[in-house]
């Protein structure tokens, strides 16, 4: 599978990855998702659309015991979340309580990196790169450890909704860095295991002020209507 | 102001590949989309009618591949800038066939090719003006407001099954004597698509637990 997801500006369209752009490898059933606001707008559209690897570390893979990373790969504008994750899909889980751990390992994070798990589909992380109104009502439950560069055990535990027909799980990086995962491991848990409260932490309102600002300063400029382009279809 | 923040466009909206599917003309300054139906891929082809590029009067279409749905929408637009405050008039000569649902020009204020705006969550923000059977005058009138970012996006699109043409684009600044067209565009595209996902979401919620997937990372 490698489809894309586009939000089309028309001066540099961001592009959101599903499938097979970055150069790692993918294990079979998870997908790559990403969308970066590059600090350098020259890169676009490309560095858009690979602002993030995401895949197996490709020296896990020889060790033998592979491991989930997400590395930012270009410097990203401040204020519009940039965020790569590698995830999956799941549905039946209403009402269940589900833990999803591994051991986690952070390095260099500027941002947020860490497990996810929460109900939504595909869109949720899109909801939040694009600080969708009322997201911060819907954010995954979120594990994150100290950026040290050791392998450190992670959890993340949720109540999923009687009427929450998909929920999302992965790994994801907020920002700059490089976080890997491995050691998988997704259960339905009993009453006795505490859900997790902490979420995945993403700054929403630095990026719907930075959008507003922006919109309402082109509102402003002097800009003379532009005619339309080529009616003739030349 | 810095642009480069316009890319957190706010539509969580669910699209395309535009890997080179594209079979029509694609003229300089017109954008073509569709809609994407996994795993099927595009809905909808547009570009230059090659007929009409060989007889020396241009005109632009949208095609529907098949049999499409009353939540597929396929265009061919441009984002014009500096229209905040006024009132546009966009008009052309439009014919079409085939069509079950809705064909014809449309005006949609801000960024957001016109395939995408019936998924987009603040609605489509769009009016539409249809064509008819054999060419027509068609046109579209819409008031962007002052405070927006003045970008208006124009261009024609076809909701569903059929066929449209349209050719001798027009863009206009008129006056506040020429009244604003009433239809919006793209609204009932727009409620059959959250149709679609409700039902597909009661049928999850019915199906059994799917496990996770090689989380061996094989």
């Amino acid at each position: 599978m490698n489809y894309r997801i586009l939000l089309l500006a028309p001066i540099a369209a961001a592009v959101l990855s599903v499938g097979a752009a970055s150069p790692m490898r993918m294990p079979n059933g998870w997908f790559g998702h990403q969308m970066t606001s590059a600090a350098d707008h020259t890169l676009m559209p490309r560095a858009a659309m690979e602002g993030f690897e995401i895949g197996i570390d490709p020296a896990s893979d020889a060790s033998g015991l592979p491991s989930l990373t997400v590395r930012s790969v270009v410097a990203q504008l401040p204020g519009p979340i940039s965020l790569g994750a590698a995830q999956q899909t799941l549905h039946g889980y209403c009402g269940k309580r589900l833990r999803f751990s591994a051991q986690l390992r952070a390095q260099d994070v500027r941002g947020w990196g860490g497990l996810f798990l929460g109900p939504g589909n595909v869109a949720l992380v899109s909801q939040i790169q694009v600080a969708r109104p009322g997201i911060e009502d819907h954010m995954p439950a979120g594990a994150t450890v100290p950026a040290d560069g050791g392998w450190h055990e992670a959890s993340v535990v949720v109540d999923v909704p009687a009427d929450a027909a998909e929920i999302t799980f992965g790994l994801a990086l907020v920002g700059q860095g490089q976080v890997w995962a491995r050691n998988l491991q997704f259960q339905v848990v009993g009453p006795e295991v505490a859900p997790t409260r902490e979420t995945l932490q993403a700054d929403l309102q630095s990026a719907r002020r930075i959008r507003a600002e922006a919109e309402a300063s082109m509102a402003k400029l002097p800009i003379p209507p532009m005619p339309l382009q080529n009616p003739s279809l030349d | 102001m810095d642009y480069r923040s316009l890319l957190t466009v706010p539509l969580a909206a669910l699209a395309l590949s535009a890997s080179g599917a594209d079979t029509l003309r694609q003229p300089t300054g017109w954008t073509a989309g569709a809609s994407f139906a996994w795993p099927g891929g595009k809905t909808h082809e547009a570009g230059v009618a090659p007929d009409t590029d060989s007889n020396g009067r241009p005109a632009l279409t949208v095609k529907a591949l098949g049999e499409r749905k009353a939540y597929e929408v396929g265009s061919v637009d441009q984002s014009v800038m500096g229209y905040g405050g006024k009132r546009v008039r966009f008009s052309a000569q439009v014919k079409m066939t085939g069509v079950d649902r809705w064909a014809g020009l449309a005006i949609g204020v801000g960024w957001g090719p016109l395939y995408m705006r019936p998924l987009a969550d603040e609605g489509t923000r769009a009016r539409g003006a249809q064509g008819c059977p054999e060419w027509c005058d068609v046109s579209v009138v819409a008031d962007i407001p002052a405070d927006s970012n003045g970008v208006v996006n124009v261009g024609l699109a076809l909701v569903g099954s059929g066929q449209v043409w349209a050719r001798g684009f027009k863009l206009e600044i008129v006056g506040n004597e020429v009244p604003v067209t009433e239809q919006s565009f793209g609204a009932e595209a727009a409620a059959a698509f959250k149709a679609m996902v409700a039902e597909n979401q009661a049928r999850l919620r019915k199906e059994p637990p799917r496990p996770p997937q090689n989380l061996s990372l094989q």
